[in-house]
């Protein structure tokens, strides 16, 4: 029998489901005291977001035959004889049979924020309501062990920097922000980096001498679930600067030459170990944001000396990483920009413009087929032909891979009942 | 005493009646109509077929209800399109079936619309909803038979549905209540539907109510019990007081009517109300929640020594008349009213525009009716010559000329209307702005009726679209001439006009503008701007959105919780938890002219705000009574402000407007246009809002382990213990005396002396430690950490 009750979502609607034994079954407590029990299904996630919108023609969607059209670079052979891939790619060209590309993606977002916003979510943007980001849903879905945060994002820079959300989940789901450069000599994390002269033990006393001193709300009835939050936020903070396996992660120092230098000694290569380096310690989702791919000038110029090497190699790197190491069973790693560039070239500097009615996009890993390319674009990489798939069902693929039901359904805070993808079906053909 | 007063109303619980039915010319209900087999008459599709469906769950969004229907079979969400609904049951069905449709006249016990739901879990996905010989079926198959028939024309409609008792008080937790509908027809006649309205709990911690109306409680509290029939919805309060142990009420004084309603209705709960707060405990509360700032030492202690009876009195009066009360006030309603980000190349003008525009009219108290006019009603010209216009955009372009210069002598702050509500790309929408609006000067959320109708409330999708053509009544034009433009965004370069957009023209033919719940406002090209009419309708002393939305915003912000919560959810399922409070709040907002002032002062001063938090026994599972303060955590920019006063460090958020003090409360622009080294990631992670989404829940005061991680370790807040030039190397050179020092410390962060356990505990540490500056250091760190610290008490 189903539940046919409209009392649960009329109850969440007023928020005065403070039913409960003493009000505090407010969502981030369930995720507090799920952390201590919970388990996890042990797949982890890595979303690369190329922000600003990668060039589909000059990188997965080569179109030799296209005229003006196709620009500078010329096609190179693969591992896989189906996919020919742009020449300044030969480190992934070498990795094709690890991951699928889709070229059949298309939508009509065609600015930086709402098409960020569609990307990052699987959701079309509306003015009433935030969604949350792929690693705010992963959050609130998969745990991690003591100490280690689920969700952390890298965000990278560059021009065209996307806005993170944890939308409706609220601020409790949002990413542990690993700000700075990873390839910098001195790279500390914020808020892990014990400062100048401040010991872990240092940390500790001030811990202790806390406890003895925080003592106002101690002794009373109070059933404040805000306070009670914060309290379990407290004890979660203090294992995450406590963790070894955290500190270790973020020690990237500590991993041999061979294998940063197999990355590269550059800020995505070195993001993308990191990114290996957090999953191995448990955590589950880990975004890495990668700005500047707005080329609407010098795009050739851009692409060739700035974003593509780069990108290839420490994508490539990761991708071979995760397979050595037996990772990329449990792993989904998914690479996408917001939209595609412009076929046509436009004559205000060698640019290519916002286009998204056609993109391409790479996943590997949690049981994707490697090896493989699924859709077609006509001649010039304009539009797809035959099929072609929405970002909600890019999106939609990405949570099958990952194990969380795209259609589970969700409460806002202000109780509206809303899927987190509701409109999109997974490529099966990634699968196939 | 207060065992008869109770007993009287255990009694009266079926005395308070809402529907003055009429016995004898009630219809009875269909329950008692369809009992047994025999015809009692047809059974009518609007009265009884489809709400049938309602209590039986088949047009629910999970089931049939759903946009996408349940297998091949699709009922309106709620019932609210009962055309659709009778056309789905008639046409044919080829997806599930293949032969005719669900209904069969001809041979009514045949119809798969009667198999379905009173065959199983194997056959139906819905499971068995009602036997074979019940009312139900019984309704279902005379309707059927009488040849399903359904003329919209002749079919009386619903005026009203009413519920009785209007109130239940349960002096006994063991007694139930049964509850009784009565819907009224636009036929005069009347009909008992209980048995077809579904009934819902707010709260079902402290009372349920069964499927047929039947009401039990389980603890102290009250809520509302909610009731639909037929697209009508109503509701009745229950009230579960506390079990009388003997002690008298508490005997108070009030300061003024706020006072009076509030402890009318804990009476009526037996919940007693804390004792006043402390006077530190006041001064603390009172400048975060009206200035956003925390007391200084000095202030603390000069209030503290105050001798004066009126001292809290005077001390509101002199923060509402504090620049920074402008600043924090602009700051609520540049969330109230979307004050986001702005795409064109004037979008950081444009921010600290708005918001100095709102400051403007606060500092100088202008009411807030005058207020939403310059949202509502808001044009370039503002009926001054288009060169004034032209005038003003080329100053303030000209002084703004820079990416980080602004309009620093407040030419735009000074203007009576806000043109800029208007026209952010995103705003250009008419739907966006209907709901905006609805939002920010209502305390609607409309975007339910966007779609299909609301469920909770009276608003159809009719309604709403003839609503939003007011909002297409604003053009986009060039300045220089008026004609409408599209390109060209931003302040200056292109100007905002009355009347109504091209683009819309048919459509508004189409669909005439109505007032919600009110008349149509028709619009005649080159006519008066009907915005006007609009906002005529909105400031009404009658409209009961306009007023109660805002004293209930105001109230929500000094309390935690709204009379109405979420406090901008005005709907019929959502009633206030204390309507008289309510009711007076507006009405004395609306006597006094809308005087938001007035408004602070009525709420501030009355002995509900001043409150202690400290509950006692009978209190403390109360959320929704104003019993005692409720704990609050500060709003992201108040914590970040407090941190830097605390450690006397002041935050760097970049070039400001001219004079412009480097506060987090008032900083017009999204959190990350600050960038995370400037104040933007702790404003992101304690909750700011981006003002993109028209809710109030996008300002989020929840708790995070980044938080936590924040005020432990970050490197904002470590580099601002750690500066040479902060508040505590200065004091460790002026104050000799450690326990002199610790006081001081705990003035400055938490306003208060610290109790001897905490001064010995503290000073145990600092003698403990490497150095006294080291040692002071931990307890500065520790008084930013205790949790009393991030929250308002």
């Amino acid at each position: 029998m189903h539940n046919y009750s409209d009392r649960v979502t009329r109850r969440d609607m007023l928020k005065a489901g403070v039913a409960g034994a003493f009000g505090l079954n407010l969502a981030s407590m369930l995720q507090l005291d799920a952390y201590e029990t919970a388990a996890t299904n042990g797949k982890n996630a890595i979303f690369i977001f190329l922000t600003g919108g990668q060039s589909h023609i000059d990188s997965w969607d080569m179109k030799p035959d296209a005229g003006d059209m196709q620009g500078e670079f010329e096609s190179i052979a693969t591992n896989v004889s189906e996919l020919r891939v742009c020449e300044l790619m030969p480190f992934l060209a070498k990795q094709a049979d690890k991951y699928a590309v889709v070229r059949n993606v298309s939508h009509t977002q065609g600015a930086h924020s709402p098409g960020q916003r569609y990307l990052q979510t699987g959701n079309r943007k509306i003015p009433s309501l935030e969604y949350p980001d792929y690693g705010s849903v992963v959050a609130r879905e998969h745990m991690s062990p003591r100490g280690v945060p689920n969700y952390v994002l890298l965000p990278g820079g560059g021009s065209n920097s996307a806005v993170y959300s944890s939308g409706y989940l609220g601020v409790a789901y949002g990413p542990f922000t690993a700000l700075g450069d990873p390839n910098a000599k001195s790279y500390s994390v914020r808020a892990l980096a014990t400062p100048a002269g401040l010991t872990v033990e240092k940390t500790e006393a001030r811990q202790r001498l806390l406890k003895r001193v925080d003592t106002r709300f101690r002794n009373l009835d109070l059933f404040d679930q805000d306070l009670e939050g914060m309290d379990k936020s407290y004890q979660k903070a203090f294992d995450v600067l406590q963790s070894k396996a955290v500190r270790k992660a973020f020690d990237i120092g500590s991993e041999s030459a061979k294998v940063r230098d197999q990355y590269g000694r550059h800020t995505f290569g070195q993001s993308c170990l990191l990114a290996r380096r957090l999953v191995e310690a448990g955590t589950r989702c880990v975004s890495i944001y990668n700005g500047g791919w707005d080329t609407h000038q010098n795009n050739f110029r851009e692409l060739k000396n700035q974003l593509l090497p780069p990108w290839d190699q420490g994508l490539a790197g990761l991708l071979a990483d995760l397979h050595d190491r037996g990772l990329l069973e449990n792993t989904v790693v998914w690479c996408t920009g917001e939209f595609g560039r412009t076929p046509t070239i436009n004559d205000k500097g060698a640019g290519r413009d916002h286009w998204a009615r056609a993109m391409s996009m790479l996943y590997a890993g949690c049981g994707i087929r490697g090896g493989q390319v699924i859709g077609e674009t006509d001649k010039t990489a304009s539009e797809p032909v035959g099929d072609s798939h929405s970002p909600d069902d890019a999106a939609a693929s990405f949570y099958r891979a990952i194990g969380i039901d795209h259609l589970k359904e969700y409460h806002t805070p202000d109780g509206r009942p809303v899927m987190i993808v509701a409109n999109g079906q997974p490529i099966e053909k990634l699968w196939g | 005493m207060r065992n008869s007063f109770a007993t009287i109303i255990c009694l009266s619980l079926f005395a308070i009646s809402a529907a003055q039915a009429d016995e004898s010319r009630l219809v009875k209900s269909a329950q008692q109509r369809w009992a047994a087999d025999g015809s009692s008459g047809t059974p009518d599709f609007i009265r009884h077929v489809v709400p049938l469906f309602s209590k039986l769950g088949c047009n629910m969004r999970s089931c049939h209800g759903s946009f996408q229907g349940q297998n091949g079979f699709r009922l309106s969400l709620f019932g609210f399109e009962p055309d659709l609904d009778r056309k789905e049951l008639l046409e044919t069905d080829e997806q599930s079936t293949g032969d005719g449709p669900r209904v069969n006249i001809k041979e009514p016990t045949k119809s798969l619309f009667l198999a379905k739901p009173t065959s199983s879990d194997d056959e139906h996905g819905g499971g068995r909803r009602m036997g074979k010989q019940s009312w139900q079926f019984r309704i279902l198959h005379e309707w059927i038979k009488a040849g399903a028939a359904y003329d919209p024309k002749t079919t009386a409609k619903l005026d009203r549905l009413e519920i009785s008792p209007r109130e239940v008080v349960f002096s006994d937790r063991k007694q139930k209540s049964q509850l009784r509908a009565i819907a009224w027809f636009d036929d005069g006649t009347h009909e008992d539907v209980t048995a077809l309205t579904v009934f819902s709990s707010n709260d079902d911690g402290i009372a349920k109510v069964s499927i047929d109306g039947t009401v039990s409680v389980s603890r102290t509290g009250d809520t509302a019990i909610i009731a639909r029939y037929a697209g009508g919805v109503t509701s009745t309060q229950v009230l579960v007081p506390a079990r009388d142990d003997n002690r008298p009420f508490p005997v108070t004084f009030p300061h003024n009517k706020i006072d009076e309603f509030v402890t009318a209705k804990l009476r009526k709960l037996n919940i007693h109300p804390s004792k006043l707060c402390s006077d530190a405990d006041f001064i603390r509360r009172v400048q975060l929640d009206v200035i956003g700032t925390l007391p200084t030492a000095d202030e603390t202690r000069e209030f503290l020594a105050d001798r004066s009876p009126d001292k809290r009195t005077q001390l509101i009066d002199r923060l509402l008349e504090r620049p920074e009360y402008a600043m924090y006030w602009g700051m609520k309603f540049s969330d109230w009213t979307g004050n986001s980000k702005y795409i064109n190349n004037k979008a950081i003008l444009s921010n600290w525009m708005w918001q100095q525009w709102i400051e403007d009219k606060l500092s100088r108290n202008v009411s807030y009716d005058e207020i939403a006019y310059g949202h509502v009603c808001a044009t370039s010209l503002e009926g001054r010559p288009r060169e004034a216009f032209l005038a003003e955009a080329k100053s303030i372009l000209h002084k703004a000329s820079g990416r980080y210069n602004y309009d620093d002598d407040g030419t735009y702050a000074r203007r009576r209307t806000n043109e800029l509500f208007w026209t952010n790309v995103e705003r250009r929408n008419p739907d966006t702005m209907v709901l905006q609006t609805a939002n920010s000067f209502l305390g609607l959320r409309l975007e339910c009726a966007q779609c299909h109708n609301h469920p909770f409330d009276r608003w159809t999708q009719k309604d709403f679209n003839q609503f939003k053509s007011f909002f297409m009544a604003v053009r986009y034009c060039d300045p220089a001439d008026g004609k409408e433009k599209r390109t060209g965004r931003g302040y200056g370069v292109e100007s905002l006009e009355a009347g109504v957009n091209s683009r819309y023209v048919s459509t508004v033919r189409k669909t005439p503008p109505k007032i919600l719940g009110g008349r149509e406002v028709p619009y005649v090209e080159g006519g008066p701007d009907i915005r006007v009419a609009l906002w005529e309708w909105m400031c009404a002393p009658d409209n009961p959105f306009f007023a109660p939305s805002f004293v209930n915003r105001v109230w929500d912000h000094y309390f935690g919780t709204g009379i109405v919560d979420p406090a901008d959810d005005f709907n019929q399922g959502n009633p206030p938890s204390n309507p008289q409070l309510l009711d007076w709040l507006a009405k004395d907002f609306i006597k006094h002219k809308f005087d938001i002032k007035h408004l602070h002062r009525s709420i501030l001063n009355s002995r509900t705000y001043q409150l202690s938090w400290e509950p006692n026994a009978s209190n403390r599972l109360d959320k929704k009574n104003f019993s005692h303060a409720r704990l609050r955590r500060m709003p992201a920019e108040v914590l970040i402000d407090a941190i830097a006063d605390v450690t006397g460090v002041p935050n760097n958020f970049g070039r400001l407007p001219k004079d412009r003090p480097q506060r987090a409360v008032g900083q017009a622009m999204p959190p990350l246009r600050y960038g995370a080294s400037r104040g933007g990631y702790a404003m992101k992670i304690f909750g700011r809002p981006d003002r993109e989404k028209t809710c109030d829940c996008e300002r989020s005061n929840e708790p995070s382990v980044a938080q936590a991680l924040y005020l432990i370790n970050d490197q904002d807040v470590v580099s601002k213990l750690d500066d040479r030039n902060a508040r505590l190397p200065k004091l460790l050179k002026s104050i000799k005396d450690d326990r002199e020092l610790v006081v001081e410390l705990y003035l400055t962060a938490l306003s208060r002396f610290p109790t001897d356990e905490e001064l010995q505990q503290q000073l145990e540490h600092v003698a403990g430690s490497d150095s006294r500056a080291d040692g002071m250091k931990d307890v500065l760190w520790t008084l930013l950490n205790v949790r009393e610290f991030v929250f308002v008490h």
